[in-house]
């Protein structure tokens, strides 16, 4: 069974149904399934890879002029909505300088770059402050 | 006495007879093939054999 995936995104699904003579399962249904993504997203990435050319225009650039939780929404959240990194509510728990650590820094062996402009990163100290502010009171 | 052992034999083969018959199997129905990019070309071939004991006939294969 194969599958063209030009142009498909995300969960697929396809069946094909087998017709024989056997009297007791005439039709069998086969399915393969499959999370398709874009070329740029298939493999996993360094994390930093993020803030480089192919990439920022999605990933850094939404995010320019803004603070706060606009900026969050513009250059987080893709990442860090419900599901497999941490929402805005449990990292609201963490504390302050935890916060300022990850984001500066980045988190090792995980997508999480560092966003500091001292080791190359967008974000200004004030920007990356009022991250930390946003996550920690999100209303 | 002869004819119930012939009716008898007739008895145990019966539903032997009967069942001759093509049986399809599967190694699997389903497969999974986790995260792939647009470019690549999805393809896995499905295994079966024949367990029955008569001429398994594909009639038709169609997909959706
Ligand atoms: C067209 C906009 C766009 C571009 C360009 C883009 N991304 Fe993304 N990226 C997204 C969106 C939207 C998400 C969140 C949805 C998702 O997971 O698919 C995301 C999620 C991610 C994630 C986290 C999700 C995961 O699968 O782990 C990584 C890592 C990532 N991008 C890396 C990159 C890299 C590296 C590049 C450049 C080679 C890039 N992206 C270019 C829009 C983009
Ligand atoms: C490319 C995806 C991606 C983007 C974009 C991203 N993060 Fe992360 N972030 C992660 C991953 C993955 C982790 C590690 C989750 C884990 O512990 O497994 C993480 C962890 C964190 C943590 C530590 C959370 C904890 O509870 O341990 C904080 C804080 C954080 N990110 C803040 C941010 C902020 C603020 C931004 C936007 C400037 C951001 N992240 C953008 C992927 C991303």
């Amino acid at each position: 069974m194969s599958v063209d995936l030009a142009g498909k995104k995300g969960m697929i699904t396809k069946t094909a149904q087998v017709v024989t003579n056997d009297p007791v399962h005439p039709v069998v249904t086969l399915t393969v399934s499959m999370q398709v993504k874009d070329d740029l997203h298939a493999r996993p990435q360094r994390a930093g890879k993020i803030f480089e050319a192919d990439c920022r225009t999605c990933h850094v650039d939404q995010g320019k002029g803004k603070r706060g939780l606009e900026l969050f929404m513009a250059d987080c959240f893709m990442c860090h909505n419900a599901g497999k990194s941490p929402s805005i509510t449990q990292m609201s728990r963490r504390p302050e300088k935890y916060l300022l650590k990850a984001i500066r820094d980045g988190l090792d062996n995980t997508t999480m770059p560092g966003w500091t402009t001292s080791i190359g990163g967008p974000l200004s100290d004030a920007e990356i402050d009022s991250l930390v502010k946003a996550i920690r009171n999100p209303n | 006495m002869k004819i119930w052992i012939v009716l008898a034999l007739c008895l145990v083969f019966l539903p032997a007879v009967l069942h001759a018959q093509p049986v399809v199997s599967f190694t699997e129905l389903s497969y999974n093939f986790g995260t792939v990019g647009q470019a690549e070309k999805a393809e896995h071939l499905f295994e079966f054999v024949n367990k029955g004991d008569q001429e398994l006939i594909i009639e038709k294969v169609s997909s959706s």
